[in-house]
């Protein structure tokens, strides 16, 4: 009962934005639709993975955690709820966007053949066109594994901060960049560029490119990360107190 | 079991012990009084009781049941912190739809008319309250809830006397209207002395003190007089403290009153805020 209420007030808080950015999305679009099909002949191009951007709205609002952390403490929902309601609503959003994306994908093919959404642009070589009832379903399903991820990412690194302290935050903040740009080049170099080609390896693996641009891949790893990410945000978010 | 039941609870902050093996119990419709020095602990117990903190060993049952990380006991408690935990952005309107749907027993109409007792826009935000509008408006919501546990934590922080005035009266009007468990943590104890009807003193994370209102009063009376005629009185008695006003002097008694009084000195009930501060003095002097 509380879940069902607090996870109706995670979606409540997440509306207002949403709303917001498919309305600045489907300007996007209906400019670009406005100039290659109405006002003139000439090749402006492609547009395309305008997809991307619902990933990155997705990880952004799971990146908000402190103010509804506390709201839903104020009103009686324990830390397993609270996570709960974060998964739920995650999910729910990921479904809806997914179906957004997917339809709006499908109709952008059909009225100007020059948009390509991510998906497309990834996993073309399995596809014969964008409005295959193949390329439809799949592309959902991969949409709402992916944009799952991405809510799971946020929600891991908020957690994560929200419970370091300041002395930890500047060190993590400061040491992942430092491993990512210096320490993992030099170890890569240092291996005669092992390093780099066994992560190239494992994506290529996880996200299906080594096995014929195969989604169910990207979509198993992106459920297991997923889940992983999430067991982990609960872990921190368990013993998590509010801040003033 | 009904009511809120603590048992052997124990908090620190890394070297600061902040409750010491706690045992107490609030129950049955009354009105407590949460008393305590700053830092005694009351924050820290009542933030426990709303699993707002975790206790390092101890527990809390309400109704029976684990106060810990469930959900079903959390929802017979409203907890009014001193911080405001609603979103920034959040009007007084959302608010309250949103304490409708956590809490089914939420009064609209008695939140409504407090509103308007109050003067505070349903459609302000949380950012743009003052300290004191963030108070009313925690405290109209606690009030509406009508949880059978309602914890007020310095409820009337950054009041002026005349909202303080009316928020009592609310308060007393609700609890007429709706008995229950009401908890006040304050510092104002003059204030809250006519409302309270049980007391706990808390000191230096220990209860010091857990009985009514009344028996507390009964340790001692207050004589008030010339001051020659109570320094007189009082040679053998043991005076918890003066006030001195021109000729006139009011002293503070520990003990039970005399079955003779002089004439010229007028006997009133002890002053509870006095009780306090010497209670909590002597300890603090162990």
């Amino acid at each position: 009962m509380t879940l069902k209420k607090a996870t109706a007030y995670r979606l409540s808080d997440n509306s207002k934005a949403l709303l917001i950015f498919y309305f600045v999305i489907f300007a996007v679009m209906l400019s670009f639709i406005l100039r290659t099909t109405l006002f003139t002949s000439s090749n402006y191009g492609t547009l395309g993975g305008l997809d991307a951007s619902s990933m990155i709205f997705i990880f952004v609002v799971s990146l908000i955690f402190a103010e509804s952390f506390k709201m839903l403490q104020q009103n009686g929902c324990s830390r397993k709820t609270i996570f709960l309601s974060f998964v739920y609503s995650t999910i729910i959003l990921a479904v809806v966007m997914a179906v957004v994306d997917s339809l709006t994908a499908m109709l952008m093919d059909i009225i100007t053949s020059n948009y390509e959404s991510g998906f497309f642009q990834i996993y073309q070589a399995r596809y014969q066109s964008m409005r295959s009832a193949q390329h439809f379903f799949e592309g959902l399903l991969w949409y709402v594994t992916a944009y799952v991820m991405m809510g799971a990412i946020g929600f891991f690194i908020t957690n994560l901060y929200y419970r370091m302290g300041k002395l930890l935050k500047v060190l993590v903040s400061v040491g992942v960049p430092v491993f990512f740009v210096i320490i993992l080049p030099i170890l890569s170099n240092l291996t005669g560029g092992a390093i780099y080609e066994g992560i190239k390896n494992f994506f290529d693996f996880a996200w299906g490119f080594s096995h014929g641009f195969n989604p169910y891949f990207s979509m198993v790893s992106a459920s297991i990360f997923s889940v992983i990410l999430g067991g982990l945000a609960f872990l921190l978010i368990r013993r998590a107190v509010p801040k003033q | 079991m009904k009511g809120i039941e603590i048992r052997n609870l124990s908090k620190s902050y890394g070297e600061v012990v902040a409750l010491k093996d706690i045992n107490l119990k609030f129950g049955g419709d009354k009105i407590y009084g949460l008393l305590g020095r700053n830092g005694a602990g009351k924050t820290t117990l009542l933030n426990i009781i709303s699993n707002r903190l975790f206790p390092d060993s101890g527990e809390v049952l309400v109704d029976g049941e684990t106060a810990i990380e469930n959900d079903s006991a959390q929802r017979k408690i409203y907890m009014m912190g001193e911080s405001n935990f609603y979103p920034e952005g959040m009007t007084i309107r959302q608010a309250f739809r949103w304490s409708q749907r956590f809490y089914p027993s939420f009064d609209r109409n008695l939140a409504l008319s407090l509103v308007e007792k109050f003067s505070l826009g349903l459609d302000k935000k949380m950012k743009s309250l003052s300290t004191g509008y963030n108070s009313i408006f925690k405290a109209i919501v606690a009030l509406a809830t009508k949880v059978p546990y309602t914890l007020l934590d310095e409820p009337v922080l950054g009041l002026d006397a005349n909202h303080r005035d009316l928020l009592y009266k609310s308060l007393l009007e609700s609890y007429q209207e709706h008995p229950r468990t009401i908890v006040i943590s304050t510092h104002l104890i003059d204030e809250v002395a006519n409302i309270i009807e049980d007391i706990v003193i808390i000191d230096q994370g220990e209860i010091l003190r857990n009985q009514s209102s009344e028996e507390m009063l009964k340790q001692g009376y207050t004589v008030y007089g010339t001051a020659a005629a109570i320094d007189n009185y009082i040679a053998d008695k043991e005076v918890i403290g003066f006030d001195n006003l021109g000729g006139l002097k009011t002293a503070y008694i520990l003990g039970e009153v005399d079955n003779i009084i002089p004439p010229e000195l007028e006997v009133t009930k002890l002053n509870l805020q006095k009780l306090f501060v010497v209670l909590t003095n002597r300890r603090a002097l162990k």
